[in-house]
C-alpha cells in the first residue's frame, strides 16, 4: 500500500525544507531539524534568523507568504512551516 | 561631493503636502478629555516616553545632517521631518494632557541636555560595514527604526482601551509609515547612482542592524533611567506584531540580495 499523495508531498517538503535550513543554520546534519523543532526556543533563532526563514520558504519553494499571516503562529515549527509551504502551493495551483 | 539624493523637489515637495494634511484638527486636540480609567499606566509611559522622543528630534536631525553630509535636499528633509515628528509630540503631550499627565520640567532638562551625539555615533559606526557610507547606513537605519515606530504606535493603539488615544495612535503610524516610505526612497535613488560594490552591500548592512536594533532613544541617557527605552515598546508587541516587522522588512531588503553566485564572482 503506497502512501497518499499529500504524505509524499510533505515528506518532500520538510526534507528540501530541512536541506535548505541546515545551510542557513550551519548544522551538520538534519537530525535536529524534525517536524516539532521549534525556531526560536529549539533552534535559537532570533529575529534576524526569521527573516532568513521567510526568505527560504518563499526562494525555496516559489510561494508568497501572505501579508497577514503570524509567522510566529503558522510557522513557529519546522513542521508548521511544511503545512504552510503545502497551503500556500495548493493554493497557488 | 557625493551624488545627490533627488534632482528636483517635487518628491520633497509631495511629502510636506501629505504631512500637512494629516492634522487638520491640531487645534480641536486642545481640548481633549478622555478617561484615564481605559489606559493602563504602562501605556501612559509609553505615550510619555514618545512625547519627549519626539521633543528630543533635534539630537536626531543634527545626527541626520552629520550623515547626510553635502546632499542639500536631504538636509531639507531632516529639518522637514524634525518639525513632523515635533507634530506628534505636540499631539502625545495633548493626549497626556487629556489624561490628566503633564511632562516635568525635570524630563525635558534630561533630554535636552543628554549626550546623544556620541552614543549615537557610535552605536551606528560600530555597526558600519566597511564599504558602506554613512549616508547609505543612515538610509538604512531609517527604513528600519521608521517602521518599527509603526508598529510601536500601532501595538499600543491595539492594547489601549480608549478609543480616542487609539485612534490618534494609529494616526501617528501612518505618518511614521510615510517616513518609512521616504527613506526607502532615498535609499532606492542613492543606490541608482552609488558604486556597485556599496550597492551589493545594502542587505549585509540591513542584517548588521537589524540583529541588535535599538531605537534611538536608548542612546539619551534618561530613556534608561526612567525605563522609558526600546524594552518598554517592544513589551507590547505580540507574535504578530513581530511577525509583521519581518515580514515587511524581509520584503522590502530582499531586492538587494546578491545572490551567493554573483558575489562569489564579483
Amino acid at each position: 500500500m503506497t502512501a497518499p499523495e499529500s504524505v509524499i508531498a510533505g515528506d518532500e517538503i520538510l526534507q528540501t525544507l530541512q536541506s535548505i535550513l541546515k545551510d542557513i543554520l550551519l548544522l551538520e546534519s538534519v537530525d535536529s531539524l524534525g517536524p516539532e523543532a521549534r525556531f526560536e526556543e529549539d533552534l535559537n533563532l532570533d529575529s534576524l534568523g526569521m527573516v532568513d526563514v521567510v526568505i527560504a520558504i518563499e526562494e525555496g519553494f516559489g510561494v508568497k507568504l501572505p501579508s497577514d499571516v503570524n509567522i510566529f503562529e503558522d510557522v513557529r515549527t519546522v513542521g508548521g512551516a511544511v503545512a504552510l509551504i503545502r497551503r500556500l502551493q495548493a493554493g497557488a495551483d | 561631493m557625493t551624488t545627490p539624493s533627488f534632482e528636483d523637489t517635487a518628491t520633497l515637495d509631495e511629502f510636506f503636502i501629505k504631512g500637512r494634511n494629516m492634522w487638520p484638527d491640531l487645534r480641536e486636540l486642545r481640548t481633549l478629555q478622555l478617561d484615564r480609567s481605559r489606559v493602563d499606566d504602562r501605556i501612559v509611559r509609553f505615550l510619555r516616553s514618545t512625547a519627549l522622543n519626539e521633543h528630543g528630534i533635534v539630537h536626531y536631525v543634527k545626527g541626520y545632517f552629520r550623515a547626510y553630509g553635502d546632499d542639500y535636499k536631504l538636509a531639507i528633509w531632516a529639518a522637514m521631518w524634525g518639525g513632523e515628528e515635533y507634530l506628534h509630540s505636540i499631539v502625545l503631550r495633548l493626549i497626556l494632557r487629556g489624561l490628566g499627565e503633564e511632562i516635568s520640567g525635570q524630563e525635558y532638562r534630561g533630554l535636552e541636555q543628554g549626550a546623544y551625539a556620541e552614543r549615537y555615533d557610535a552605536y551606528l559606526e560600530g555597526k558600519r560595514l566597511p564599504g558602506v557610507s554613512r549616508r547609505m547606513q543612515q538610509l538604512v537605519y531609517g527604513v528600519v527604526q521608521e517602521f518599527a515606530a509603526v508598529i510601536a504606535y500601532r501595538s499600543v493603539a491595539d492594547a489601549c482601551d480608549e478609543p480616542v488615544v487609539a485612534r490618534l495612535l494609529r494616526r501617528i503610524a501612518k505618518d511614521e509609515m510615510r517616513h518609512c516610505r521616504f527613506f526607502q526612497l532615498c535609499l532606492e535613488a542613492y543606490c541608482e547612482h552609488c558604486p556597485p560594490a556599496e550597492r551589493a552591500l545594502v542587505w549585509d548592512q540591513f542584517n548588521t542592524l537589524f540583529k541588535d536594533f535599538r531605537m534611538p532613544q536608548e542612546h539619551i541617557e534618561m530613556f534608561g533611567e526612567f525605563d522609558m527605552g526600546t524594552d518598554l515598546y517592544t513589551s507590547f508587541w505580540t507574535p504578530e506584531h513581530r511577525s509583521r516587522i519581518i515580514l515587511f522588512l524581509t520584503r522590502y531588503f530582499r531586492q538587494y540580495r546578491q545572490p551567493a553566485a554573483a558575489v562569489a564572482g564579483a
